[in-house]
């Protein structure tokens, strides 16, 4: 599953919104790299620097097939990568937590 | 060593072996050996080792290109190696200055199959777990974490030096999928840890950080807490499935060392977060 990514007025961003694209200045400096939150503060900034659209991501709410899919897929990959790790408590522990970390802990 | 399923003698290495091999690498420049000495020093001349890393352009100026990239946060501050030294500090520069160095001394190496980006990759992972493990330990993080950009100097020897006993070994591992200590240890008769600790030695590395690559396995150097803190380092960056390797595999973790950290289970879930948010940026800044 992929999130829609667009180019939107920079008056339309809203805060909270997340850059698809790092924005740089005239220099290719970094102002701000991809996946920052924009905050009201940072948006008012780019608008100062003269910027006039950003590349935001929006987040594409997952059907409930696609979000099962998606937990197999991960469960698989989880299970696939501690295939030597060995089931002392130690290995286990860290498993839990991986798949508590990953959204598939089932308690 | 006993003949085992798959694995022929004709690979097998020894101290002598090595040794032979690393001593054909190029040596370390020497501000960079003298950098990495003061991991093991309570005080440094930083002006004098500023003055001294500024005579070397070439290294110079990629400590300021990373030094100036997203991950360090400073885009377009840090215009020399003594500025460098303010913002970034002495353990900062001398990471920089040393992952350069090294990245350049195996920039010509080719070995089939061995893949450098997906190599580094790891190691950065690595590096960055270690870090983060060392601020909740309350340890010294900068030195965990170019202990942990280090950890695997010995695959690299192994590329560089003997790039058919590397082929020999990721053969052996391909064809058991195991873990790449047990293919080492069936093909060569020895580990990657020991072969990066003859080089750790032979470029005349700080005790604490020949120790750290030596036992970054076996947990039997002097800091129980540096070596634990880099074989969980290991095992989160297999875990959080980092380096891109599609065939990943997660070592085994002992108790002791798991109990050796004993970090809360909030821990360690908000330390897997900030590593994931750290890691893109961190490879784009030290991988060329």
């Amino acid at each position: 599953m992929r999130d829609d990514i667009r180019r939107v007025a920079i008056e339309d961003v809203v805060a909270g919104a997340r850059l698809a694209e790092p924005v740089c200045d005239v220099n290719g400096n970094v102002l701000l790299p991809a996946g920052a939150e924009l905050s009201d503060s940072t948006r008012a900034s780019l608008v100062r620097r003269g910027l006039t659209e950003l590349t935001i991501v929006f987040e594409r709410v997952p059907s409930e097939a696609e979000r099962v899919a998606d937990l197999a897929r991960v469960e698989a990959r989880l299970t696939y990568l501690f295939r030597s790790a060995g089931d002392n408590a130690a290995g286990q522990h860290l498993l839990r937590l991986m798949r508590r970390y990953r959204g598939v802990d089932h308690g | 060593m006993a003949e085992t399923e798959g694995a022929s003698r004709e690979f097998l290495l020894d101290r002598e072996t090595v040794l032979k091999g690393v001593s054909t690498l190029p040596s370390l420049p020497a501000v960079v050996i003298e950098l990495l000495q003061t991991m093991d020093q309570e005080e440094a001349d930083m002006h004098l080792l500023a003055e001294k890393l500024s005579r070397d352009q070439a290294l110079s100026a990629k400590v300021l290109r990373v030094a100036n990239s997203s991950f360090y946060g400073m885009s377009g501050k840090v215009n020399s190696i003594a500025d460098a030294m303010v913002v970034l500090g002495l353990r900062g520069v001398r990471t920089l200055a040393m992952a350069a160095s090294i990245s350049d001394t195996f920039s010509a190496t080719r070995c089939p199959g061995f893949d450098f980006r997906m190599f580094w990759r790891h190691s950065i992972g690595v590096a960055l777990c270690a870090k983060e493990i060392a601020r909740q330990c309350r340890q010294n993080d900068g030195n965990a974490f170019t202990a942990g950009l280090l950890h695997d100097l010995g695959r690299l020897v192994l590329a560089s030096c003997f790039p058919q006993h590397l082929v020999a070994v990721m053969a052996y591992r391909e064809r058991m999928d195991c873990p790449w200590e047990e293919a080492e240890q069936q093909v060569l008769g020895m580990s990657h840890a020991e072969l990066g600790g003859l080089l750790a030695m032979h470029w005349n590395f700080p005790a604490s950080l020949h120790a750290a690559i030596t036992h970054h396995h076996d947990m039997a150097g002097d800091d129980k807490v540096l070596s634990c803190t880099l074989v969980i380092a290991d095992a989160l960056a297999h875990a959080l499935d980092l380096s891109g390797d599609e065939n990943e595999m997660v070592s085994p973790i002992t108790e002791v060392c798991w109990q050796t950290l004993s970090l809360p289970d909030e821990n360690w879930l908000a330390l897997f977060a900030i590593v994931e948010s750290q890691f893109e940026a961190a490879c784009e800044s030290l991988l060329v």
